[in-house]
């Protein structure tokens, strides 16, 4: 497909980043401008400043447990040990150093970056809970015995921290400290949009949603998961070091556990209350919590209270926060429109698939030609604690062929998808992909080889809209470095224009441009599986595994998904092996099948070899064959 | 009975403010050193620092937040005039008062650490304004409330206030920790306050100090005890340090349990540490050796291995250095492994009461720089203060939320009363450089019952001397911390 | 050396019964329940209040204790666990947490920051073994702990209920299969979690020697260590694990008993979590689970 003329989405999206800049360069202004302006006007009293810092440094805080927590879905039960190391960070290189502050926030962000690297080892093998305890643990271990160790942190008597000073200017008015907490809460506010509006966010977004479907899309889950933790220790390190500074002291006690209230567990109520992931919603709930109870003198003591309702709230019945109330609010006023043609639209056919050229940043993946063996999976064998799931079965896939793959249920279909894709690790057997083993690349590298695959509960980030799942689909083609992705440099912003460009196309061939911003959720099964499928070949891989694309379609939809298929294998040149219950189907685009039970290839040959055998059809799906 | 549930205590250095010392029967107050002539006016004093120029507060100038009255205070009729009670308790007339501190006033020291236009902030011709961080809410185990702390001043106010002066004193939540306590000194200082007070705890007097240091504008700050090495320009502390707190103990026990094994166990915390160090090294230079040497953590609660390694040495008297729930702890899980040394801690109602029988086995001994109180409790060895426990009662029962009184309640009491006296002190035209001068002079002294304190030897620590304390059971209310030596020299 | 892992054991049986505890809500409704140690610590307080307060009897303030814990853990379970038949597990952890800083907060709010004390029912030295006194709590903590997880083990094992609330625990579909509801399985783990919750911190606080609001956090760090060392889904593991984080937390106490550097028996403990985690995350004696 040639670039479409035009469009007029790059003007668009020009002008978006502009009017993004000049936001936050007015937003900036106004940080620095207005509270000593107003200070010195005496509208703004030096205490009201302190708590109105108090309540910024609470948002710069709950933001980077938000990336964390919010995003990747990584939870850390422990973020109080990261604001103590920031803090004592930043007191020890100005104090025993002394160093200005931007360098003691600099180191600040250095050693929470560490830290977390060193919480980041953990968390790849822990999910859930145990990496909860874990963060638990090391919070502890940090504040009990670490900041409690006198000769460097000064322990209970702490660190007295200075104010930073610019030349002969000292920030000593609350109010001017507060001009320079406005300004680092903008500065993190761009780096958490640069966050979301570049594949990092989508990689997190995903991770959090399901491990399986970032690998799946190629997201090295494992580096992201660490950069999660690393972004977001550094930050709070950093949110922990201003908070130090600008109260003027940090001890072993200011963020322990046991001390009321207790910061690692208050973030996490605040990202709650907020919304998780809702960058908006988490700086507004902390500024709030901070602030109310101090100027409301009746609610001291309560917001503690209040807060835990909240947070069970919030945990038991999914109201998703401030950010969840907006957004109900909004929908409200007049988005009940998109969510009406969510219902109404028709699911009796499958449309036509877009056709992709190749994206450019791929083009060094080699051409395939047709009729050689692509994948060929020998004696592979995979037992999930002495139930052998697949035990021993083979299958080779020739390229410009669909292939099926059938059998009853539990008869290792799934499992052997998952040994191909790497999902499972077998036990034995060996799997070629264009005569390259296998065996030891990680998911994400096999499907950065071009190896597509969708799954039985849908491949997509279901709480993304179905652009954002079209963007995450392109992660391996958006190929920028992280900290480009975090300045979001103009090669980065260009990457991402024509991913998004990209993304539009495909949604509009594949008719969805109405719900292009509608969240996958939202719509039906059948719509999922296109939104999927479409998803899968934005990227072009060479081979397809489909598991059950049937599943949850109209039966006038699963008649017309034969015709799709066999577009993807003629018209679209891709190679595509096919979990299928539905016998019909199978019979009706299958080149070749291969019959699987008891996790062993019963039998296998041509569709028309296979289907004068009713017999081992029969044997499986009987009255399956009319 | 138990007492344990309805009473509110602290934990070690917890306390609203500031002046007590301890319980000595208080002979009369000195006179002051200088003399001034009888006619002599308030315009004719040295006033030391109101007309000096500023040294420190350079900047000070530039903002608005001087005080909100055109002239100084005190000048006019209404302070000098009518009669006042004073700290004591006799009704004075503001003249006598006056001239009193005319006398205390002459050569004094300068003090040159508010220029003029802030050091008669806070006083004005109607109030002395004050303000205290206390924990209110989430105080780890401290418990008080503004109506409980305020008795005396509103005793005060009843009959007269100060020069005719109404004492306007607020709190401001600290909630025990130094972040939210520095929040409440800001919101103390949006108040324009004459002195702002502070305490309770360890924690948040360094935060609260650094804060005021730091700031513009700086406050006078009054504080409860702290580490020697804190001494800063505007903050005061009317207690020991808490290294004389340690060479203290260590003087205690080398007279009085000269021949036992001693031992020692530690809070391992900067704040609580340099008492341990001078109790250890005021021992090694008498020669003596620590049986046992053994630091504790902050919340431990569980103390076993140390109280093995303490029975193992055979440690016959234990220097206990932790707040009063720890020490309680500690003591009260080595009863069950039956050991029983003689424990000298920081005496507080809490531990007594909880304690009970357990304290008495053999009785604790406590270092204190405040007399001892127990609700109820008066007569015997309280007797040289019973006087004042009645008024403290009859007030707590007139003004306080409380049921009864509690040692932190009266602490802050005394406090306030030997506060009170230095505002009369320094005179119906007061200002906050005179006040210090007057307290670093050492011409002001201790009213009945606290102790004589002095600021000369240690300038920003007062107090040169300490009580012991040893647990009794008292009838018809169980076991109770009673004075055992008043006034002790440090 | 002898007696500090006599002192161990002691104190590792109260660990022990925090375990079990976790352990039992764990197995019945996969939810690691932050709030396990913090709900005893409110029934200490009903207890005191009637005890000391109403001067009840001691039986009728331990039983009040422990009825009105085993009914924050229905509420709770009425009101949010069931709730969330389909969120993820962490999630629900999550709302313990939320239940653990409400109990705190309302402690203090309703009861004040003032520690208590609370007379054990049974007074004495107790037992001395290798000059280290246990005290009868603590052996009657040591025999709780080994009588409650024998007796839910069998009641897991030989009952049909029992049976149902393992069922319960990994699958709901094959609960309903067996024909118990899921909802009255759920509300018992979670009444008999309360129960055992707030029984373990009656037969802590005498070790301790007085409570107050939050009493229970850090000594949950310890129990979760037990249940985590023996394995998060096995009764006699958690009994083990307790015993054993007891023994190594003494040990390392001993060791550095004259040592500066602060935590380091508290540091043991957290070595242990994460070195079980790390290395065999299904602990000493659970099944392979996926968190």
């Amino acid at each position: 497909m040639t670039e479409i003329t035009g469009w007029p989405y790059d003007r668009d999206f020009r002008f978006a980043f502009t009017r993004r800049k000049g936001i936050a360069i007015a937003c900036l202004v106004l940080a620095v401008v207005l509270p000593p302006l107003l200070y010195r006007s005496g509208v703004l009293s030096s205490h009201m400043a302190l708590i109105i810092g108090g309540g910024v440094c609470y948002a710069l805080m709950a933001l980077s447990l938000n990336v964390l927590l919010g995003y990747a879905g990584q939870i850390s039960l422990g973020h109080g040990a990261f604001l103590g190391v920031g803090a004592f960070a930043s007191g020890l290189l100005t104090i025993k150093l002394q160093l200005p502050v931007m360098l003691g926030l600099a180191g600040a962000a250095v050693c929470g970056a560490l830290f977390a690297l060193l919480l980041g080892g953990p968390a790849l093998r822990l999910r859930g809970l145990y990496l909860a305890i874990t963060t638990i643990a090391f919070a502890f271990m940090m504040e009990e015995s670490w900041f409690r160790w006198g000769p460097l942190t000064g322990g209970s008597a702490g660190l007295e921290l200075p104010r930073p000073r610019a030349g002969m200017f000292v920030f000593f008015e609350h109010a001017d400290y507060l001009a320079l907490l406005l300004v680092m809460l903008v500065g993190f506010w761009l780096l958490d949009q640069n966050i979301t509006k570049t594949k990092i966010g989508r990689a997190f977004n995903a991770i959090r949603w399901d491990e399986r479907v970032a690998q799946g899309f190629g997201v090295p889950v494992a580096r992201y998961k660490i950069l999660a933790f690393v972004v977001s220790g550094a930050l709070a390190a950093v949110a922990g070091a201003l908070y130090g500074h600008l109260i003027g002291f940090v001890n072993s006690e200011s963020f322990a556990f046991k001390s009321q209230p207790n910061f690692s567990l208050l973030l996490v109520i605040i990202v709650a209350i907020g919304g998780f992931g809702s960058r908006g919603g988490v700086a507004t709930a902390a500024v709030f919590y901070a602030f109310i109870p101090q100027i409301l003198e009746p609610l001291r003591g309560w917001e503690l209270i209040i807060g835990s309702l909240l947070l069970i709230d919030v945990m038991a019945r999914h109201p998703g926060g401030l950010a969840g109330a907006a957004r109900k609010a909004r929908e409200k006023r007049g988005e009940k429109k998109a969510r009406a043609q969510v219902e109404d639209v028709s699911e009796s056919e499958v449309p036509r698939l877009p056709k992709f050229p190749r994206p450019q940043e791929l083009a060094q993946r080699p051409e395939v030609l047709t009729g050689t063996d692509m994948l060929e999976a020998d004696d592979i064998a995979v037992s999930f604690g002495g139930l052998k799931a697949v035990d021993g079965a083979s299958l080779k896939v020739r390229s410009g062929q669909i292939v099926g793959l059938i059998g009853p249920n539990g008869a290792g279909k799934t499992t052997l998808f998952n040994a191909v894709s790497g999902f499972v690790r077998p036990e034995a057997g060996s799997i070629r992909y264009l005569g390259r083993e296998l065996l030891n690349l990680p998911p994400h590298a096999r499907a950065q080889l071009g190896i597509g695959r969708t799954f039985q509960q849908i491949g997509l980030t279901k709480d993304l809209s179905v652009r954002e799942n079209f963007l995450l689909a392109q992660h391996v083609s958006a190929r920028y470095g992280i900290t480009r992705a975090l300045l979001l440099t103009p090669g980065a912003a260009d990457t991402e224009k024509r991913m998004n460009r990209r993304a539009d196309e495909a949604i509009e061939a594949l008719g969805f441009a109405q719900f292009t911003d509608t969240e996958v959720r939202n719509l039906s099964h059948g719509q999922q599986r296109l939104v999927e499928l479409g998803c899968m070949l934005v990227t072009s891989p060479d081979l397809l595994l489909l598991d059950e694309p049937s599943a949850g379609m109209s039966p006038a939809a699963v008649e017309n998904l034969g015709e799709r298929l066999r577009d993807i294998r003629d018209e679209l040149g891709r190679t595509v092996l096919l979990i299928e219950h539905h016998i019909p189907l199978v019979l009706d685009v299958c080149d070749y099948i291969y019959v699987l039970n008891f996790g062993k290839v019963l039998a296998h040959g041509t569709t028309e070899e296979i289907g004068r055998k009713p017999e081992v059809i029969g044997a499986y799906f009987g009255e399956a064959v009319a | 009975m138990k007492r344990t549930g309805g009473f509110r205590w602290v934990s070690v250095v917890a306390m609203i403010a500031l002046v007590g010392t301890a319980a000595c029967s208080g002979g009369p107050l000195p006179t002051a050193g200088g003399t001034a002539s009888p006619g002599a006016t308030v315009a004719d004093l040295p006033s030391s620092g109101a007309s000096s120029s500023p040294e420190v507060d350079a900047k000070t100038g530039k903002t608005k937040k001087g005080p909100k009255k055109g002239s100084p205070a005190g000048t006019s009729q209404e302070h000098t005039t009518g009669t006042t009670v004073s700290a004591s308790g006799e009704t004075v007339s503001n003249e006598e008062q006056a001239e009193r501190s005319r006398k205390l006033a002459k050569g004094l020291p300068p003090v040159n650490l508010w220029p003029e236009a802030t050091a008669q902030m806070g006083f004005t011709d109607d109030k002395i304004v004050f303000c205290s961080h206390a924990a209110l809410t989430f105080a780890q185990v401290f418990d008080t409330r503004i109506e409980d702390l305020n008795i005396y001043w509103e005793m005060v106010n009843a009959s007269g206030g100060i020069y005719g002066r109404r004492v306007e004193m607020t709190y401001e939540d600290d909630a025990y920790r130094p972040d939210q306590a520095v929040t409440a000194a800001e919101a103390c200082k949006a108040k324009n306050p004459f002195i702002l007070f502070g305490g309770i705890g360890f924690d948040q007097i360094p935060a609260v100090r650094a804060w005021n240091e730091q700031s513009q504008n700086r406050l006078l700050y009054i504080h409860h005890m702290a580490r020697q090495d804190l001494e800063k320009q505007y903050s005061f502390s009317f207690f020991p340090s808490v290294e004389q707190a340690g060479t203290f103990a260590a003087r205690w026990l080398m007279s009085a349990h000269s021949g036992d094994v001693i031992g020692a166990v530690w809070r391992q915390s900067e704040a609580w540490e340099p008492g341990h160090t001078t109790f250890k090294s005021t021992l090694e230079s008498a020669g003596l050796e620590l049986a046992a040497d053994l630091p504790v953590q902050k919340d431990q609660a569980v103390y076993t291995q140390q109280i093995a390694e303490l029975q193992s040495q055979n440690v016959e008297t234990v220097f206990l250095w932790e707040n009063a729930l720890g020490a309680t702890e500690f003591i009260a899980q080595a009863k069950r492994q039956d050991y029983h040394p003689t424990y000298v801690v920081f005496p507080f109602q809490l531990e007594t009461d909880t304690l009970q029988e357990d304290s008495l086995d053999p009785p604790m001994e406590g270092v204190a720089f405040w007399p001892p109180y127990a609700p109820g409790v008066r007569g015997g060895p309280y007797a040289p203060y019973t006087d004042e426990i009645i008024k403290f009662e009859a007030a707590i029962n007139e003004y306080a939320t409380a049921d009864e009184g509690n040692d932190i309640l009266f602490m802050t009491w005394l406090a306030y009363k030997q506060m009170h006296q230095l505002l009369l002190d320094c005179g119906p035209d007061c200002d906050r450089n005179r006040l210090v001068a007057l307290m670093i002079s050492g011409r002001h002294k201790a009213v009945s019952p606290n102790c004589p304190f002095d600021f000369t030897a240690n300038g920003h620590v007062a107090g040169l001397t300490g009580n012991i304390f040893k647990a009794i059971d008292v009838d018809g209310y169980g076991a109770a911390w009673a004075p055992f030596k008043t006034c002790v020299r440090i | 050396m002898v007696r500090a892992i006599v002192s161990g054991l002691a104190n590792g049986g109260i660990y022990a019964l925090l375990a079990v505890g976790i352990v039992l809500v764990y197995k019945g409704s996969r939810v690691l329940n932050f709030a396990q140690g913090e709900m005893g610590t409110f029934g200490l307080f009903i207890a005191f209040w009637l005890i000391e307060e109403q001067a009840l009897p001691w039986f009728v303030g331990w039983a009040g204790a422990i009825a009105v814990v085993a009914m924050i853990g229905l509420i709770f379970e009425r009101v949010v666990v069931r709730n969330m038949a389909g969120a993820s597990r962490l999630s629900v952890a999550v709302a313990t947490i939320g239940l653990l800083l409400f109990l705190v907060a309302i402690e203090y709010k309703l009861f004040g920051p003032s520690p208590r004390i609370l007379e054990p029912p049974i007074a004495g030295l107790g037992m001395k073994i290798a000059s280290f006194y246990v005290s009868p709590t603590q052996v009657l903590a040591l025999a709780t702990a080994i009588a409650l997880g024998a007796a839910l083990a069998m009641f897991l094992k030989r009952t049909d209920f029992g049976l149902g609330l393992l069922a319960a625990s990994q699958d709901t579909t094959a609960t309903r299969l067996v024909g118990l509801k899921v909802a009255r399985v759920s509300a018992f783990t979670w009444a008999a979690g309360g129960a055992v919750s707030a029984l373990a911190a009656l037969l802590i606080e005498p070790t301790i020697g007085l409570f107050a609001a939050g009493f229970m956090t850090a000594l949950f760090v310890r129990g979760l260590a037990g249940a985590l060392l023996g394995g998060l889904t096995s009764l006699p593991g958690a009994f083990a694990g307790g015993l054993a984080v007891g023994v190594i937390e003494a040990v390392a106490g001993q060791r550095f008993v004259q040592s500066t550097f602060p935590g380091i028996q508290s540091v043991s403990v957290m070595v242990i979590i994460v070195l079980v985690l790390l290395i065999r995350p299904r602990g000493l004696f659970g099944k392979a689970v996926t968190a």
